[in-house]
């Protein structure tokens, strides 16, 4: 497969090289080596970087160890372009006594973007930041160039500087264009995590290159003249460096395995790595078993309303209770709850509840052929609105005739799409919902595991904790829900960790721990939520009470997001107050105001951008950028950064907050339908600065997905 | 002959499923009424109907295979049920959509092929297949088949034998190939038995009526 892509995109290159020069040969007939990851975890040779990419969307994980180093890393091609890579380092003895434990415990962001494709004659060419924001170990910038020039052999040469440029190194070519591209100023005491802008390709610079060879489809075998002398553990004297030349054989078992090893520092060092590459557009398989449809029933076969039911002529009104109760029981078969059920004289419409499909096509596409069943013949309408906790989001109106033509079309689902009349729930003319007797108070409750892992923390790579959970809600009446949540931890080591808070800012965050440590029995919220629609494109929500695990107050938020556009605007208030560290009803003394005002764009390519900009839980004031990549099928892997009025050495280590995100779909693994998923957030450092409140159930991820593009985006499967 | 070797996994399959299950609707249902799911209890009734059912098999994995029954037809294209809750869409025995199997095909438009094969016309035809890929989007692909008779096979379908001919259907596209079978009853015209290529991922999908 990965050869496969590559083999594509190098013909597509040298394509783009034949309009330019006029000029065919069989270089574009060259077979590249598969572009692997290095020891540092991102696309290389041995620990140097190369300018060819992964596969778009490829992500990879890697865990190499050699004497004092460990490096676990996962690496992303976030575009066909950029890739990401996040480095969590162990530098055994590297301090001495200078910390507590004399290891470095690193975490380092690297990124590279490839920014000319390989051609006939020209090489791929890429720039890098590695450990742009880290505490420096790593920090270090190149641009590299590679050309495949023969079956399975490819050159790579570069220049870098920082600690790629740290072996025969020469002054700085840049220094022509200034002299202060010459030296390479020092890092101070607290920046250490701070963006070094005032760093990069500066100080000395150095070369570097070397082949990769792809021997067999299995065996890679690279060697490569680096550029890193390893000063740094030379110093603190965990390697032991004699020369340059690094080799390593790469073997893949061709299920994303893979397993390499490696002689560092001149001959001085072995070295091995495990790897596991996979790409996320693929699921792994078996994939999408969900139970059948039921399929569009023949018009024929419809049922006829009994006698003493007719619509009435001034408009919509509730369907009989035994066809009710027949499409409630049909749908709950689907895994939907219906709440509304009203006909006009040829139309239907329905209010349904959705926990089960991620698409939300799915779920119209089921109800729609569902209902088929029980709508008498004269029916030819069918509207579907979806709800979004108790709220109405929006409307999709189907003809029935559509359904019966379309449902064994090639092209069914595009079809269908193309007649679908999608609209705001809110908009004139869509009947509103009459809810089904018995629907309110709708009562549910939940008993069962919970887990917290936290990755690659300052002094420990893994913390974790497992324990019971309960929680329970009832929703009183539409958008009116009360509800709580209890945890019990079983066991874990989250609350072994013996760091005090140290921050000068009210300590809003970094005394997280502290709540670990205070009790074993949570209450990690008790809410009483109100959604509303105050208008047409318009969402309200309105939370009191225990919001999350360190704070209680108040949280009110509108959002304005029309059905078909890419563009959200939202604005939220919140007063919060702090909770006892027992986590029970008791409040500390710290409170505050705080709020946003949120701008959210969908570009529509894959990519979903968000800045809110406002006041943050320690008073300061600031924004928050971020921008994710998102998948059709669930996937989220994105990046975002906060700065604050907060002076950059008053924030600590780290100078700002900033961090990724992932998130796993649980229907990418199991092929069985479920809207949950794995989230993790990957912080270098958590500080007081720059940090949100975490309140539940913000209206922009609550109704997004049942709106374009989203809606549309999902649209394949209305007839899965 | 070596096509012969080739068909041998599906006559597998056929006969493993004809011996152990002689009477598959009633022995999977025999004293079981409470706890049903709703597409176990549409299944029973359909059952009890006496509604015509089709053994089909996933070829690749051993024991996959179930009694599919009829539960309705539209425009010409029936929805087979099993009890678990996998549906396959059949049109004059030619299999258009599957639904729970994974790698479902979601449509296929085999018009000129079913004409062909259903009336004996040899030649090439062209069949389209749609998917979803691993992203939910639409993926259709489209093959150039050569249809073919292998002249007369005799098909035991227990109660009766049926004097078939075997159609041969061989597809092509650029990087995808398989060989449909059909076995077209020269009295009925029906398609006694078949062995129809799905997906890349099911392979192919092994079918035969059950005659009551």
């Amino acid at each position: 497969m990965g050869r496969r892509q590559l083999r594509a995109s190098a013909w597509l290159a040298g394509g783009t090289a034949c309009l330019g020069f006029a000029v065919s040969g069989k270089a574009q007939d060259l077979v590249a080596p598969r572009t692997e990851m290095s020891f540092m975890g991102r696309p290389g040779i041995v620990e140097m970087p190369v300018a060819t990419s992964q596969p778009d969307a490829q992500m990879s994980l890697g865990y190499m160890q050699f004497d004092n180093v460990s490096r676990t890393s996962l690496s992303f091609q976030a575009s066909n372009r950029l890739s990401g890579t996040f480095r969590y380092s162990i530098l055994e003895g590297f301090d001495e006594a200078r910390y507590f434990d004399g290891n470095r415990y690193d975490r380092s962001f690297d990124i590279g973007f490839r920014f000319i494709d390989e051609g006939q004659y020209r090489p791929a060419f890429a720039v890098g930041l590695q450990d742009f924001t880290g505490t420096g170990v790593y920090s270090a910038e190149y641009v590299a160039a590679s050309k495949t020039v023969a079956d399975g052999v490819r050159l790579t040469g570069g220049i870098g500087w920082g600690r790629l440029g740290s072996h025969d190194s020469f002054d700085n070519p840049l220094g022509f264009l200034n002299s202060s591209f010459k030296t390479r100023p020092g890092l101070g005491g607290n920046e250490a995590g701070k963006v070094q802008f005032d760093q990069w390709f500066r100080g000395p610079a150095a070369l570097f290159g070397g082949v990769e060879w792809q021997a067999t489809d299995q065996l890679q075998l690279n060697v490569e003249y680096s550029s890193d002398a390893y000063v740094q553990e030379s110093d603190a004297d965990i390697f032991d460096y004699a020369g340059p030349l690094n080799v390593s054989a790469e073997y893949q078992f061709g299920n994303g395995i893979g397993l390499s090893a490696a002689v560092l520092g001149g001959g001085t060092t072995f070295s091995g790595m495990l790897s596991y590459s996979f790409n996320v557009k693929t699921p792994p398989g078996p994939l999408d078993r969900e139970a059948a449809p039921l399929p569009v029933a023949p018009r024929s076969a419809a049922p006829e309303l009994g006698s003493g039911w007719s619509p009435s002529a001034a408009g919509p009104a509730p369907a009989p209770a035994a066809l009710q109760e027949r499409a409630a029981a049909l749908l709950d078969e689907q895994g939907l709850r219906l709440t509304s059920l009203t006909l006009a004289r040829s139309s239907a419409t329905l209010y349904i509840v959705n926990d089960r499909y991620p698409a939300v096509a799915e779920a119209i596409g089921r109800a729609a052929r569902a209902m088929t069943h029980v709508l008498p013949p004269g029916i030819g309408r069918i509207t579907i609105v979806t709800q979004a906790q108790g709220m109405p989001v929006t409307s999709v109106t189907l003809e029935r005739s559509e359904l019966e033509h379309y449902e064994t079309d090639l092209d069914g689902a595009w079809n269908i799409y193309s007649t679908a009349q999608i609209e705001d729930a809110e908009a004139p003319g869509v009947a509103p919902p009459v809810p089904v007797p018995g629907s309110y108070p709708y009562f549910e409750y939940g008993l069962g595991l919970y887990a917290i892992p936290l990755f690659f923390d300052v002094d420990e790579p893994v913390r974790g904790e497992v324990g019971l959970q309960l929680g329970a809600g009832v929703e009183t009446s539409p958008g009116l829900i009360f509800s709580g949540n209890l945890r019990q931890k079983i066991a874990g080591n989250i609350d072994d960790s013996e760091r005090p808070p140290n921050s000068d800012l009210p300590h809003v965050r970094t005394d997280t721990l502290l709540y670990y440590q205070a009790t074993d029995l949570e209450m990690t919220h008790l809410t009483a939520e109100y959604f509303f629609r105050p208008g047409e494109n318009v969402y309200g929500r309105f939370t009191a009470g225990y919001l999350e695990r360190m704070y209680g107050g108040a949280s009110g938020e509108v959002l304005w997001k029309p059905v078909d556009s890419p563009l959200g605007l939202g604005l939220e208030l919140d007063y919060a107050v702090k909770r006892d560290f027992d986590m029970g009803f008791g409040f500390q003394d710290y409170d505050v105001a705080l709020g946003f005002a949120s701008v959210y764009y969908d570009f529509q390519n894959g990519y979903v951008g968000q800045v809110d900009a406002g006041r943050y839980l320690a008073g300061d004031w600031g924004a928050t950028f971020s921008l994710d990549r998102e998948f059709d099928n669930g996937w989220r892997v994105g990046a975002f950064f906060t700065l604050t009025d907060v002076p950059f050495d008053e924030f600590g280590e780290g100078s700002f907050d900033k961090g990724i995100v992932v998130e796993i779909p649980i229907t990418w693994l199991s092929g069985q339908p479920s809207k949950d998923g794995f989230g993790t957030t990957l912080r270098p450092v958590t500080r007081d600065g720059g940090a949100q409140l975490d309140v539940r159930n913000r209206l922009y991820d609550l109704v997004r997905r049942d709106q374009e593009p989203d809606l549309g985006d999902g649209w394949g499967r209305f007839w899965r | 002959m070596i096509r012969f070797a080739a068909l041998a996994p599906v006559a597998g399959v056929l006969l493993l499923g004809a011996c152990s299950l002689p009477d598959p609707v009633s022995s999977i249902f025999s004293g079981r009424d409470s706890g049903q799911s709703p597409s176990e209890r549409r299944y029973e009734q359909l059952s009890r109907a006496g509604v015509p059912s089709v053994l089909a098999g996933v070829e690749n994995e051993e024991g996959r295979f179930a009694a599919f029954l009829k539960l309705q037809e539209r425009n010409g294209i029936g929805t087979w049920v099993s009890p678990d809750n996998v549906s396959l869409s059949l049109w004059n025995g030619f299999l258009v959509a599957t639904r729970g199997l994974g790698g479902d095909i979601m449509s296929a438009d085999v018009g000129e092929v079913q004409a062909a094969i259903l009336f004996g016309f040899p030649g090439y035809y062209p069949r389209f297949q749609s998917y979803l890929d691993g992203e939910n989007q639409t993926v259709i692909r489209s093959f150039v088949c050569k249809v073919s008779s292998r002249g007369t096979r005799q098909v035991d379908l227990g109660p009766f034998t049926a004097t078939t001919r075997l159609m041969e259907e061989d597809c092509k596209s650029s990087d995808q190939s398989f060989v449909n079978l059909y076995w077209v009853d020269e009295g009925t015209g029906e398609v006694r038995q078949s062995r129809q290529w799905a997906s890349p991922l099911l392979g192919p999908i092994a079918l035969r009526q059950i005659p009551r």
